[in-house]
């Protein structure tokens, strides 16, 4: 989970403090945001891995920071703190593109297994996305030669 | 909720483009009674695509990749099998480990087998291989089909 960029949206202090202190306790680079609008505001600045973010916030709420979040870059995911009992919500969140959902009150070593299974994740697609260049850059230098050789030479034209 | 074929479909969907450059030829055989996998279908389809991937790297003069799917004793198998160089007995045992990888520099971390086995065991699952130097490897992803095994986690 080291280097992992996390942005927390959350309106409640302590909250956001204890949060942002578990994650960077395990490597993770932290950005908070008090508000929905706050935000998305954050997100339009830099890329972040993964954002946490509360369902319930002044200003945009959770699902219009997942649904731009998304929007500005799909391979961030997001995970909904939802309160207890809002389960329909957190499903149909999902459904929109959250990577999953954590219900208050929670222990933050759940939250924290939670992020790992994201930074995983994201090493694995990291990984896949190497994998694929590598061997894209192999087809264009021969695609390439191909064409030079198929090329007309202009003093025949 | 996934299914697995969907998945396997979707990953073919996104590598499509590499085949016929790497002179690959794809054969599938997709069963078609595969039942709903309570599996996390995002990390399902970056493991299958790492096993793609990696078996189109190991055939570097061109080759057959097959993929399977089948319902087997109460599992799911999904088997992944190139014809290219193989993994010789002495670097078999050592494909798991976290950051191994017999690649060049820049061509992988070396951990996309041990975070897809991580993956497909928490799903209650093992990857198991198979593999003949010269001839070719097989990788073998098995879920257990028994809904039991998933309490571990929503989506893991």
């Amino acid at each position: 989970m080291k280097g992992l960029r996390v942005l927390i949206v959350d309106d409640e202090p302590l909250m956001r403090l204890s949060m942002l202190d578990a994650l960077e306790g395990v490597g993770c680079e932290v950005m908070a945001a008090a508000t929905g609008t706050e935000g998305v505001t954050v997100l339009g600045t830099r890329q972040f891995d993964v954002v946490i973010t509360d369902l319930r916030l002044p200003g945009a709420d959770g699902l219009t920071l997942l649904k731009v979040c998304k929007e500005r870059s799909p391979t961030t995911e997001v995970i909904l703190i939802t309160a207890h009992g809002s389960v329909d919500t957190a499903v149909g969140a999902i459904k929109l593109g959250a990577y999953d959902y954590i219900t208050k009150p929670f222990q933050m070593d759940e939250l924290l297994l939670i992020v790992e299974r994201v930074g995983k994740i994201l090493g694995l697609r990291r990984e896949n996305l190497e994998l694929k260049e590598v061997l894209e850059d192999r087809f264009s230098f021969g695609g390439c030669m191909e064409r030079i050789s198929r090329c007309t030479p202009c003093w025949n034209a | 909720m996934a299914d697995i074929n969907q998945v396997v479909t979707r990953v073919l969907l996104l590598t499509d483009h590499l085949f016929v450059p790497h002179r690959v030829r794809l054969e599938t055989d997709l069963s078609s009674d595969m039942p709903e996998l309570m599996i996390d279908r995002h990390m399902m389809e970056q493991v299958l695509m790492n096993l793609v991937l990696n078996a189109i790297q190991a055939m570097r003069s061109g080759g057959v990749l097959t993929i399977s799917t089948i319902v087997e004793e109460a599992h799911c198998l999904v088997r992944v099998r190139d014809s290219g160089c193989g993994i010789s007995s002495s670097v078999l045992p050592r494909i798991f480990d976290p950051f191994f990888t017999t690649k060049n520099e820049g061509e992988g971390t070396g951990l996309g087998l041990s975070v897809s086995l991580g993956i497909v065991e928490r799903h209650g699952g093992r990857i198991m291989v198979e593999s003949e130097v010269g001839k070719g490897t097989t990788f073998t992803v098995s879920i257990p089909l028994s809904t039991e095994r998933y309490a571990i986690g929503r989506f893991s």
